[in-house]
């Protein structure tokens, strides 16, 4: 079985199954981290599809693992999608789909209490799309500041403020699941 | 109470801290209750965070990113050499349209132009500098005169 990196130089060769390969090993992970930034199914699809995009067209250097350099492309991406939306907004009737993914998860305080698992799209549900992006790289990818601030062309402090005000919001709504 | 060291136990939390600073939150976490409080919530959250599951990716959504066709890679590299090539193509053409074809014709009609500067009569109002451009237009008119079989002298 190739590892990631046999697959990306497979994939820049034009190997079409090694493309296969390569979404079919991340394709979940990259649609519910998408799905956690987004909000929407739509929007995650969208972001995925040109997460991958990107991939085939971007440079990998090594300096990270593969999923983590997807899942960096892939926060450019949603960042792009969403600026796009701010200028095209939908329809109401168009944003009905509007979900929390397919995990039946719920928001906070409904009647399947404290004892649900809560889902990572509902934990980022309450926070700005600025912070969901630096929990997402630091919480799931374990990025440094600098890593952080590189990937979303912020300064480093601009990463510490983001992290330290979405975990105190956080704080307060989740502190009865620690 | 809040301590004000909060953005530190942060930092410290992320592996940010080395050395002295690192060595000094964590002997002023000996003595704080409060941060020591924070950086369990901090530890519990990001425990929460990694654990919690990601919503699922619908059957078909899968199934449509299965099927999506490989990129072309070089698309835009493509796309930019044909631009330059197209640019280059299009200077060089104008280069050539341009290009005098008969050289002696342009230096004749250079000639004549200058000639006739030459000789235009100065007026009484003419000033020096007048004069002077004068003087240079005949110098450069005779430079440039051609002989009765149309070449240059």
């Amino acid at each position: 079985m190739p590892d990631d990196h046999d697959l990306l130089d497979r994939i820049g060769r034009g190997d079409e199954a090694a493309f296969r390969t390569l979404i079919e090993r991340h394709g979940r992970y990259l649609y519910g981290v998408a799905h956690a930034l987004t909000g929407h199914a739509s929007d995650a699809e969208d972001v995925v599809q040109e997460t991958l995009t990107a991939a085939v067209k971007g440079r990998f250097r090594g300096d990270a693992s593969v999923r983590t350099w997807l899942v960096q492309i892939l926060v450019r991406q949603a960042a792009m999608i969403r600026r796009w939306r701010s200028r095209h907004p939908v329809h109401p009737l168009e944003n009905a789909e509007i979900d929390r993914g397919g995990g039946g998860t719920d928001r906070l305080g409904s009647t399947r209490g404290t004892d649900a698992r809560l889902d990572l799209s509902t934990m980022l549900d309450s926070l700005s799309p600025e912070h969901r992006a630096v929990i997402v790289l630091r919480e799931l990818e374990g990025l440094s500041y600098e890593q952080i601030a590189a990937v979303l062309h912020v300064p480093r402090g601009t990463v510490e403020s983001r992290l330290h005000r979405a975990r105190e919001q956080m704080q307060q709504l989740f502190k009865g699941y620690f | 109470m809040t301590c004000n060291r909060t953005e530190q136990i942060h930092r410290y939390h992320d592996g940010e801290l080395a050395g002295a600073e690192q060595r000094a939150v964590e002997l002023h976490l000996n003595d704080c209750a409060s941060c020591r409080a924070l950086l369990d919530d901090l530890r519990q959250m990001s425990q929460l965070l990694r654990r919690a599951p990601l919503a699922e990716v619908p059957a078909q959504t899968m199934a449509e990113l299965c099927a999506l066709p490989l990129p072309a890679r070089d698309a835009g590299i493509l796309r930019l050499a044909s631009c330059l090539t197209a640019t280059a193509a299009a200077v060089l053409l104008m280069a050539v349209l341009s290009w005098p074809t008969d050289r002696t014709e342009k230096v004749t009609q250079t000639a004549t132009l200058w000639e006739m500067a030459a000789v235009t009569p100065p007026t009484e109002t003419q000033d020096d500098a007048r004069s002077d451009f004068m003087v240079l237009a005949k110098w450069m008119a005779d430079d440039l005169a051609v002989d009765k079989e149309g070449d240059l002298r």
